[in-house]
């Protein structure tokens, strides 16, 4: 490889490296998160919702779950009624309302429902963790974010096409080098290149399908005027999407097949619906729609629309040959969810995600080193409390929306944007730490240590308030409230050994400068 | 840096949209199968121009580089729509 398209390439790779750490940490940490934000979710009400056990028990059909869902609401028919059915992760229904519009803008009531006893257990909105990761995740939970993370997507994928084109030469022969007795800066640049080389598959992919997610509206506009002259519905049409939108009758629906149509879904595509929607409910022009993954394919999701006067098909995804966009969405989903493979393919996504994060890491390490003798300490300096901020930082904001998430009372407030302050709140404080800290050495360990004590605060206060509920829902057969207990230990136990081992280096480094410098001469540390 | 950057995100993007479009043009696909295709293939390929990009010497060349491509891209864009119209 010629050398100066290396030099140039290692350039810009540091570089847009570097601008792009802070937000793709966040992406790939609050990613990892999501993996399992099923789970999380169900950790959250599990210290408010009484654990449901479904076994010998007959669940309500949907059709009385419709009516219990919209019984005493300002209902807006001629807009949606969706509900989730009860899953392995979400034993409960959950509903969304749509109101009617009485001048204060659009408004959906959320309910959980109980599958058993049909009661109104709860409110879903009130549960906000797992989503504000999620949103954080994909668009920073800012206007227009999604477009930004996009851009970052992009940054990270030139930096991985520029990673690989700077390291080609060592590719194969310095595969599985680690320089352990070299000089620091050797480390670095070797478990960067380790780390980046053994996720590269993995990085390809979501840098591909994260900015298909977020900037693909790029294309769609520019093939929509170029190929189809404007016509934006053509080219929905063309990709598969399927707008319902059945005309209100004005006349009462009469024995809608409600559960009889939702059962044909299930037998027709083989698996139960992860989403059903009702559009126009009670009028004759009521049309049900269902979406939901085939069983035993690989990244296969149906959708189906029956009307309900005469149960005839408004649209249905045709298995035989199906659309190759919606398909394809299908499968880029599914890749990037990482929902084909179980569990354990999803803890494997959740570390190598986190080696990700270490490569973020490594890389401003990297860059940092690098100018070391040709930038201001002032800069560098800055560069310095800027990784802090957006690593250790972003952990530490992210340990107590959870804690937040744990006591934060329920009911009668906005408890979502109550849960977004106490994260911003946490981000903002420990970036002032790190900002006015006088050793940046110790900042590490001191964030590192307050990370540690506040994952085993949570789980005092889920050992000492919620115990039974945890042990119901264990009885229950529903493991994730404890699985996200165990994660915050594991979490907890590595922060401390990070943290000791940071603080004996310490210490050895402070021994050594106080017997090498005169007393007269200040520690010059910042 | 910065010229580099304008012409990696604005030459890039624009020369991913002719060159998918060209691909559109002329495969033999299904519509729906060369919309994928065309999701898939453009934002690597607008990444491969960016390392391109980045590559030259100075911000000018990035420049020219896209252009001339663009000009091409272009060119062959203007056939072959002009000859499926």
């Amino acid at each position: 490889m010629n050398k100066e398209f290396v030099k140039r390439n290692t350039e810009a790779h540091g570089w847009l490296g570097l601008i792009i750490s802070g937000l793709l940490f966040v992406v790939f940490f609050t990613g990892a998160i999501s993996f399992f934000r099923e789970e999380v979710q169900l950790w959250a009400t599990s210290a408010h919702i009484e654990s449901i056990s479904l076994e010998g028990q007959e669940i309500i059909p949907v059709s009385q779950i419709l009516e219990i869902a919209i019984a005493g609401r300002d209902f807006n028919a001629r807009e949606h009624l969706t509900i989730y059915p009860p899953s392995h992760l979400e034993p409960y229904y959950t509903a969304y309302v749509d109101l009617v519009d009485r001048g204060g803008g659009e408004k959906v009531d959320a309910l959980l429902i109980h599958p058993v006893s049909g009661d109104i257990i709860g409110d879903p909105n009130d549960f906000y963790l797992s989503s504000f990761l999620y949103i954080v995740h994909y668009s920073l939970n800012i206007p227009f974010g999604s477009y930004l993370i996009g851009f970052v997507a992009l940054f990270f994928l030139f930096s991985i096409f520029s990673g690989v084109l700077i390291h080609a030469a060592d590719f194969v022969k310095g595969f599985f080098r680690y320089r352990a007795d070299g000089r620091k800066r050797s480390q670095l640049l070797d478990l960067h290149n380790i780390i980046g080389v053994i996720s590269l598959p993995y990085t390809l992919m979501f840098a591909v399908t994260g900015l298909i997610f977020n900037l693909v509206i790029i294309y769609q506009i520019a093939f929509g005027v170029i190929l189809y002259k404007g016509d934006l519905d053509a080219l929905l049409t063309d990709a598969g999407f399927v707008t319902v939108t059945p005309e209100w009758q004005a006349e009462p629906w009469s024995n809608p097949p409600v559960d009889e149509l939702y059962q044909q879904s299930i037998d027709t595509w083989g698996g139960v619906p992860s989403q059903m929607r009702v559009y126009n409910y009670g009028d004759s022009s009521a049309v049900l729609e269902f979406y939901g993954p085939v069983e035993d394919e690989f990244a296969v999701q149906f959708g189906v629309a029956y009307n309900v006067s005469d149960r005839s098909e408004v649209f249905s995804e045709n298995r035989n040959d199906p659309n190759a966009v919606s398909a394809g969405l299908d499968v880029v989903a599914t890749l990037h969810y990482g929902s084909f493979g179980g569990l354990g393919l999803r803890f494997l996504y959740l570390i190598l995600a986190m080696g990700v994060c270490a490569l973020i890491v490594t890389g401003n390490l990297l860059w940092v080193g690098a100018r070391e003798k040709t930038m201001s300490s002032a800069k560098l300096n800055f560069v310095g409390r800027f990784t802090l901020a957006s690593t250790a930082g972003v952990a530490v904001a992210t340990i107590f929306a959870f804690i937040a998430e744990r006591l934060l009372p329920i009911g009668g407030y906005d408890r979502a944007s109550y849960l977004s302050y106490a994260f911003v709140i946490a981000l903002v404080s420990a970036s002032s730490y790190i900002w006015l800290a006088a050793d940046r050495r110790k900042v590490l360990v001191r964030l590192l240590q307050v990370f540690t004590g506040a994952c085993f605060f949570l789980l005092f206060v889920d050992l000492v308030l919620y115990p039974s509920n945890l042990m119901q829902y264990v009885k229950n057969g529903f493991f994730a409230p404890v699985g996200v207990d165990v994660g915050i230990l594991v979490s907890a136990v590595l922060g401390a050994y990070v943290s000791i081992k940071l603080q004996g280096r310490l210490s050895s480094i402070s021994n050594k400068e106080k017997n090498n410098f005169a007393p007269e001469f200040p520690e010059t540390v910042n | 840096m910065w010229k580099k950057t304008s012409a990696a995100l604005i030459g890039g993007c624009l020369l991913s949209i002719s060159l998918t479009l060209n691909l559109n043009y002329l495969l033999p696909l299904s519509v729906d199968a060369l919309l994928m295709l065309g999701m898939l293939l453009a934002f690597p390929v607008w990444g491969a121009l960016m390392v391109w990009c980045y590559s030259s010497s100075d911000g000018m060349q990035a420049w020219k580089r896209c252009s001339g491509l663009m000009t091409l891209s272009l060119a062959l864009n203007t056939v072959l729509f002009f000859s499926q119209a």
